[in-house]
Formats: structure tokens, C-alpha cells, sequence
């Protein structure tokens, strides 16, 4: 089975200082796959400083891995040539989180999905570039004939993202990149906006990477979660498993934190003594060894691998230490075999 | 009653004509209490509080009554009001990020609050005060020696809070205190928050467009729509029964571990503030809009037999289930 876009052993490193001797992993040892036969949403999880953002680079191609390689359609990215490189700007398509900056005020909304269309030569005249882009533009619950002509500023920001939809899907590409896209609308359309992108899965069979801070929304439209926490994968497994029966501190300190929308199941606030951030990331061990509430020796100095610990579940913590490991990669690959024989 | 706010409106100046960002607004927070306001950007919960604070720019602000604690505030003289901030009513603003002066230490910032209402220390009784104060919020005495640049973005909030709390004002006002932080740092410093208010016995006001997160915060809740108060009640009565179609549909929208894959969103888009839009502000995108929707303008009004503090301004609430 071949994935669109694979990662394969990824660490993103980024150095500073004097010669680059301060040096920072943003990623450790990463492998993930998206598309392929079975497109699913794979939500990645993380708090600020976690690499998600990291993480939306190296897939969109924009960032290089400092070991490991980033695959396309089978083939190294770094090896692709021009036209490839342009055959991929157009099949992998990127969401931003901040639908106030991605448009240039001078051009009315349209200009950012005309340009797209001819330059990768799916439209042959403007009026035909039109037309495609009122189809995207319906497909995403826009009037076109109220949203063409109009400057970004007459929108508001919900109708400024689902025109980043719309300029995405007008590309006809097989994998989006969603990055943090609901965290900057309001509440009233945030739900709205999650429906379309599983919309664009379920009926476009798009494969979506769904980049998120917020587990409810991650629960709610993906398949498979992975929780990375400084530039390592916590835990990766279905949405099911990695909810609602967590197994690593570091997820389960996360839930925690999410409160429920009905008032009378009970939200431990506590009274904020835990005062823990992310502010001091170890050099080596977990990532998560500085706020575990169950750090042993082991975990400062010695970094988990992710243990097979479930058929469609695998957690990086010594804890949960088997015989067996696996990569993220490889449960994607176990989750999109159950879906088809699900489906079958 | 602590604060009693009523008939609050807020008017812009914009150079299309006013904007009514807030609209006859009325609340009241008895002593001691949590009051929580949600709303979507541009419902006025922001611009509700910086009225009250009288931080406004260039908005013109009409009330019939804001009464704190007994003391009527709408004829005070600015010099007045400005003895009032942090004394008597403290804000902990939206972003702690930028709200603190990046060249001066903790110290001087908070000293200046101090400085300002005339109080007086010695060198040493200040730098006690001060690091009680940040050991009150969970940070070491010492961050006050240190500069915002070497705070991490949640120490930066409770700073703010040390700062609302250093005179034991009787009202704090929240503008989202905890939504520009990561998950597990906004529970922290919302636990905070909650307990240096009881310590205080201060009511607290807090602004918010989580309503998970208010739903286990305030006593009291209201929601805002295009400026208006469209339902205020006990927050568990408003969640259990709510009366106004919006707060219903905006409970539903609520992502939550027990549902995969539905998503119920409220179709459409708020009204501008530049009209004033005839009968009820959400009639364009309430699915139970009537014609007396589209004339005439609801007033909030009882609509709970067993609580008579729930009120809601909707001709159907009775009808809402």
C-alpha cells in the first residue's frame, strides 16, 4: 500500500548559536503517512512547542529533514525534479490557522484561487477559471455570486476560511494539510468548518492531516490521533483508544485538562498549584520526563520508543515497555486495513 | 448586589455611521460571585467590560445605572475612576502577552500600582509585598526581578492576576484570561484565577467564548448575540433548559468525547452593527423565526417557572426544547 506523502524516520534539528552549537529537536525520529488507498483524517495533536507546526512543514515540503527522508508518491522528496515539484504544490494542499492573513487586501477573494488554477493549467481562460471556482465555492456552503468581487475585508472570517477551502479543493488535490483551521473561527462555525473537511474526506476521499490543539475537535472528525509532546510522538492510535482509553501521562493529562460541555460531570479544576510548563525541554529521555507525575530513573535517560501495546494503538512510555515497537507509520497502515475490511 | 449593571450601550463612531456594539445591556453580580459572559467576536463582551472599566477608545458609553457596591459610577469624574481601577474593580486583560511593558522589571509594573493609589512602602516591605503576591498566583517571590521576556506566556497571566489583586479590589474583571494559552497551562492558571478570588471574597466577571469552560467556572451565566444580552441565568438552568434558540444551538455545537463524526453548527453569519436590524437580532439564522420575530424586538423576560433569574429575550422561548 502506498501512501501520498510518507515520513520516514524523520528528525528535524535546528541549530544556533556560535558554529550552530546550540542545536533543538523540533521533530525525533518521526515516520507518518498520509493518502494512499484508504484516505483517511489523521489528527495531530500538540501544544505550542510541541512540532506540530514543525510537522506541517516538512509535509508541505517547506521544511527538510536533517535525517530520514520525506517521500512522494514513492519518491524522495529532495530528488524531485521541477515539474514534480510542481505536479506536488498542486496534489498536496495546505489549510492555514489565520484566515485574516492569508489575503492580500488589495485583490478581491477570488484572486489567490484564479491564480492557483491557471498557473497549474486546470483552467485554459478566466471564465473557465470562474466556473471552477463557483463549483469549490458551493461545495463549501458559499453564495458565489455574493462572494465573488468582494474584497477580504466585506467577509468575515469564517467565509475567509472556507474560501481557503475552496481555493484547496478547486486544485482537485488527494491530500490537505489543516492547520489549526477551526482555532481562529467562532464557536458558532467551528462546527460547520470541521463538517466540511470530513465531508471533503468522506465524499472526495481527500486525505486530511489535522493539526490541532484540541483533542474534542480531533475526536470528532479523525480516525487515527497521534499526541506528539517536544518533538516526540506520545502516543498514536485510533480516536477511541487514544480518548477513551489513554494509556500514556501525557494524554491522559490532556484529557484532563479538556472540560466537559455538560456542567454536571465533574471538571477537577484544582486550585492551579500544579505549575508546570514547557518551558524547560530535556536534552535527552521523554520529552514529557520533566511534568510526568510517574518519571523514573529510566525516562531521563533514556528516550521510549513507541511500544506496541495495541492492534491499533502504540505508546512511547516505559510504563507501557513490551518486547515488540512500531512506528506511527505502521499503525496508520493497521487502522487503513481495518477500515477496509470494515468496509468490505 | 455588588454590581448592578442596567440599560448599558456602547456606540462607535465608524466612518459608515455608529456601530452598536453593545445594546441595553443589564446584569447584576451579587458579592462574591461568578458571573460569565460568552459571546462570538463582535457580540460586545469585550467592549461590555472595558465600558465598565472605562478603558474605552473612542466609544461612547450610555447607562442608566452601573452601581458597585452601592456607588453609583456613571457621573464619576475620570480622576475618580482612576482611584477606582485596581482599588475597588481590577481587569486581568486578554493578552498578558502584550499587556505588560517589555523594559520594565515585574517589580516596577507592580510597584507602579501601588505607587499610584499613594500607598507608600519601605524598599524591603515592598519587595515582601510584592513577592507575597506572586507566591499568591504560584510563581517564586523572585520573578519580580525578572523582565516579561524571560516569563513564559502562562507565568505572564498570573502576573496579571498578582497585579488585579494587589489592592484586594471587590470586582475583578476577566477579559479571557487563559484563551491565547496551551491547553493544560489555561486550567492551571483559570484554577488560579478561581482561587485567589475566593481567598479575596471578590466577585469576578469573566469574558469568555468557551462555554465548556464557563460551564464549569461561574455561578451565573450570559449570552451575548450582536451586542445584546439574549439569555442570563444560573449557568446549570441555562445548560439544563436553555431558553433562547441560540444558547440551544451553541450548547449543541459543542464538540465533546461522546459523539464522533456529527457535527450540528449554526448556519450563517452575525448581523452587522452597523444596522440596527428590526425584531430580533438572530432571526436571520433562527430556525424557529415567526413573523413577530421579524418586527418586533424581545426583551428579556422570565422564562423559567421554578427560577426567576433565568430570563431570555426570545418571543418563543417557552417554545425551545
Amino acid at each position: 500500500m502506498t501512501s501520498t506523502i510518507e515520513a520516514r524516520n524523520v528528525d528535524v534539528v535546528f541549530s544556533s548559536g556560535l558554529g550552530g552549537r546550540i542545536r533543538k529537536a523540533a521533530l525525533q525520529d518521526l515516520s507518518l503517512t498520509v493518502g494512499g488507498e484508504s484516505p483517511s483524517i489523521t489528527a495531530v495533536v500538540g501544544e505550542s512547542g510541541s512540532g506540530k507546526t514543525t510537522l506541517t512543514r516538512l509535509l508541505l515540503g517547506f521544511q527538510p529533514a536533517t535525517s530520514g527522508e520525506v517521500m512522494y508518491n514513492g519518491r524522495a522528496m529532495s530528488s524531485l525534479s521541477p515539474n514534480e515539484v510542481k505536479a506536488f504544490r498542486r496534489d498536496v494542499q495546505a489549510i492555514f490557522q489565520d484566515p485574516f492573513e492569508v489575503f492580500n487586501p488589495f485583490y478581491r477573494v477570488e484572486h489567490p484561487l484564479v491564480t492557483p488554477l491557471r498557473t497549474f493549467g486546470l483552467a485554459q481562460s478566466k471564465a473557465e477559471a470562474i466556473h471552477l471556482i463557483e463549483q469549490a465555492m458551493e461545495t463549501v456552503g458559499l453564495r458565489p455570486q455574493e462572494t465573488i468581487g468582494k474584497h477580504p475585508h466585506q467577509l468575515s472570517g469564517g467565509q475567509r476560511q472556507r474560501i481557503m477551502i475552496a481555493r484547496a479543493l478547486a486544485l482537485r488535490p488527494s491530500v490537505i494539510i489543516a492547520d489549526e483551521p477551526v482555532s481562529m473561527v467562532d464557536a458558532s462555525l467551528r462546527s460547520t468548518i470541521l463538517e466540511l473537511l470530513w465531508k471533503l474526506n468522506r465524499e472526495q476521499g481527500i486525505a486530511l492531516i489535522y493539526v490541532t490543539h484540541d483533542l474534542t475537535t480531533a475526536y470528532q472528525v479523525a480516525e487515527t490521533i497521534l499526541v506528539l509532546y517536544g518533538g516526540q510522538v506520545m502516543e498514536i492510535g485510533s480516536a477511541e483508544d487514544v480518548i477513551h482509553r489513554p494509556r500514556h501521562p501525557y494524554t491522559r493529562a490532556l484529557i484532563e485538562a479538556v472540560p466537559s460541555p455538560d456542567p454536571d460531570i465533574p471538571w477537577n479544576l484544582g486550585d492551579g498549584s500544579d505549575t508546570g510548563e514547557v518551558s524547560n525541554m530535556p536534552d535527552q529521555g521523554c520529552a514529557f520526563a520533566t511534568r510526568c507525575p510517574h518519571v523514573m530513573a529510566k525516562c531521563r535517560a533514556q528516550r521510549p520508543p513507541l511500544f506496541d501495546t495495541d492492534p491499533l494503538r502504540a505508546s512511547a512510555c516505559w510504563m507501557d515497555e513490551r518486547t515488540e515497537t512500531t512506528t506511527a507509520a505502521e499503525i496508520q497502515r493497521r487502522a487503513a486495513t481495518a477500515r477496509t475490511v470494515a468496509a468490505e | 448586589m455588588l454590581l448592578d449593571v442596567r440599560n448599558l450601550s456602547v456606540e462607535y463612531v465608524t466612518p459608515k455611521g455608529p456601530a452598536y456594539a453593545v445594546n441595553d445591556v443589564s446584569f447584576s453580580l451579587k458579592k462574591g460571585g461568578r458571573l460569565g459572559l460568552v459571546g462570538e467576536s463582535g457580540s460586545g463582551k469585550s467592549t461590555t467590560v472595558l465600558a465598565l472599566m472605562r478603558l474605552l477608545r473612542g466609544g461612547r458609553i450610555e447607562a442608566e445605572a452601573i452601581d458597585l457596591d452601592g456607588r453609583e459610577l456613571t457621573g464619576l469624574s475620570d480622576p475618580a475612576y482612576r482611584k477606582l481601577r485596581f482599588a475597588d474593580m481590577a481587569m486581568v486583560p486578554q493578552g498578558a502577552m502584550s499587556s505588560l511593558n517589555p523594559v520594565l522589571r515585574i517589580s516596577e509594573q507592580m510597584g507602579d500600582i501601588f505607587d499610584d493609589h499613594g500607598v507608600r512602602h519601605g524598599r524591603s516591605e515592598r519587595r515582601a509585598i510584592l513577592g507575597d503576591l506572586l507566591e499568591r498566583v504560584g510563581l517564586s517571590a523572585n520573578v519580580q526581578d525578572r523582565y516579561p521576556h524571560e516569563l513564559s506566556g502562562g507565568m505572564k497571566q498570573r502576573v496579571c492576576i498578582a497585579m488585579a489583586i494587589a489592592l484586594g479590589p471587590d470586582l475583578i474583571l476577566a477579559d479571557e484570561p487563559t484563551s491565547a494559552l496551551d491547553v493544560m497551562v489555561q486550567k492551571q492558571v483559570l484554577a488560579t484565577l478561581g482561587r485567589v478570588q475566593r481567598e479575596l471574597g471578590a466577585g469576578i466577571l469573566l469574558i469568555g467564548h468557551d462555554m465548556a469552560l464557563m460551564a464549569h467556572f461561574v455561578d451565573d451565566l450570559g449570552v451575548m448575540y450582536a451586542g445584546r444580552l439574549v439569555e442570563t441565568g444560573p449557568v446549570r438552568r441555562l445548560f439544563a433548559k436553555p431558553r433562547h434558540p441560540y444558547t440551544k444551538m451553541l450548547i449543541d455545537s459543542l464538540p465533546s468525547f461522546e459523539r464522533r463524526g456529527t457535527f450540528k453548527g449554526i448556519p450563517g453569519v452575525g448581523p452587522s452593527l452597523l444596522t440596527r436590524l428590526e425584531g430580533c437580532p438572530f432571526h436571520p439564522r433562527c430556525p424557529m423565526a415567526t413573523d413577530i420575530c421579524r418586527t418586533k424586538r424581545p426583551d428579556p423576560r422570565p422564562v423559567d417557572a421554578e427560577e426567576p433569574r433565568h430570563l431570555a429575550a426570545c418571543h418563543l422561548a417557552e417554545e425551545v426544547s
